[in-house]
């Protein structure tokens, strides 16, 4: 494994993917197959600092063991040396550590929004274009702080967009989807008087699907089926499906699942039937 | 790959179908054959580089991980296709697992997608939506 490869990686990156690493996300409308050649080397240079990030995270809790050692050798044997060695290796990789963390990119582009633009250039036309909003940077600051009901003294809650897509398929149905990030951030005082802060992640993602009555209309079997949903709407020109995804993790991180968004996505299908076009 | 045939227009129509949850004729002309399923393809569906069809070839990997360039078998699939055999590949389990629930608009299944068991509606899509693609436009260049 090269060190040095990720950075060669990223000056290979256009000014704009740059940019993208830099903010942590972007707002743009393009072509599926445009969105794809801009986020895959993006999707690549973040594999590729998570792979060295892994190693380089594994020799440094060592190198913090070394250190430890040397400083114990150190005091027994009256003598700097030791520890100073052990010093440096601990301070390089720290050093390699810290710049590979600094551009990281969130993995749910790699591992959900990346997969998912493939399927859907599946699923539209060429020259339809996907609104894509992203914006990974969920820093913990006052204007991300939301006021929510369940507010307790010492509880702050935190709120970010971080994607919001939309765009139309080739039969005319309406996509949207939207994932939403709520971080609750709870201080704690132990008895010994520690204060501990304690986080986690309440994710909720939002499918919307409007499909044209000319191609489809409601099924009239699974009437049952339908009311338990209760997510199928029919209008005069519309049939609109809505569902949420709710996920909690613990910390201010969490994947998406893209196999269960995708099996969502699915469900309306199964209760469609031919619409009126001709 | 075999029989390449310059002459566009004597051609027949690619016989993939495109889509994820509704499929749909892909429309454009076949310029090769697939020699593991036997159907006309045009070079979007069967790239040069490969040595059969994006579907067989999504059809043939186990399951991969979100990203292509993870994938066991990336030395012998050109980097630029992998995503995409990735996407049909997640098309084939969703389908496969669920069948029954996707829907083919057109007139024209074929027996390749039998194991979907796709509900046809026989519905143009040129009828309902302005959103037809330039001909020349191809998704990957091959």
């Amino acid at each position: 494994m090269n060190i040095f490869e990720p950075r060669k990686l990223y000056n290979n990156l256009s000014q704009e993917q740059q940019q993208f690493i830099t903010d942590k996300g972007c707002c743009d409308s393009m072509s599926a197959h445009k969105w794809i050649r801009f986020l895959e080397p993006i999707c690549r240079y973040d594999q590729l600092c998570d792979n060295i990030a892994h190693t380089v995270g594994k020799w440094l809790a060592f190198s913090f063991f070394a250190q430890v050692a040397g400083i114990i050798i150190g005091v027994m044997f009256e003598t700097i040396l030791i520890p100073a060695i052990a010093l440096v290796p601990l301070v390089i990789l720290g050093l390699i550590y810290r710049s590979v963390q600094k551009k990281d990119v969130n993995d749910n582009l790699r591992k959900t929004v990346y997969p998912l633009i493939n399927v859907l250039s599946l699923e539209i036309g060429n020259r339809q274009k996907i609104t894509l909003k992203l914006n990974f940077d969920k820093e913990l600051v006052k204007q991300a702080i939301v006021k929510l009901p369940q507010s307790k003294p010492k509880t702050i809650f935190y709120s970010f967009d971080i994607i919001e897509a939309s765009t139309v398929f080739k039969d005319g149905t309406k996509f949207t989807w939207k994932v939403n990030d709520v971080i609750r951030k709870r201080t704690r005082q132990n008895p010994r008087g520690k204060t501990k802060t304690k986080y986690k992640l309440k994710r909720k993602s939002l499918i919307n699907l409007n499909f044209d009555t000319k191609v489809y209309q409601l099924s009239k079997a699974n009437l049952k089926l339908k009311k338990e949903l209760g997510k199928l709407t029919e209008s005069a020109d519309k049939i609109c499906y809505k569902q949420t995804i709710k996920q909690s993790y613990d910390g201010t991180t969490g994947e998406l699942n893209t196999k269960e968004m995708l099996s969502t996505m699915r469900v309306p299908y199964q209760h469609l039937t031919q619409g009126a076009a001709t | 790959m075999s029989d390449n045939t310059d002459n566009n227009m004597t051609s027949p129509a690619c016989d993939a179908k495109r889509g994820f949850f509704t499929l749909y004729d892909c429309g454009k002309s076949s310029q090769a054959q697939c020699s593991s399923c036997q159907r006309q393809l045009c070079l979007e569906h069967f790239p040069q580089k490969l040595s059969r069809c994006l579907e067989c070839e999504a059809q043939a990997l186990t399951p991969a991980p979100a990203l292509a360039s993870e994938h066991e078998t990336a030395e012998s699939v050109p980097q630029t296709h992998l995503d995409l055999i990735k996407a049909y590949q997640q098309r084939d389990q969703l389908l496969t697992e669920h069948k029954g629930s996707a829907i083919y608009l057109g007139t024209n299944l074929g027996q390749y997608y039998q194991a979907y068991d796709l509900r046809s509606f026989d519905i143009e899509l040129s009828n309902i939506s302005d959103l037809a693609d330039s001909p020349d436009e191809v998704f990957f260049d091959s």
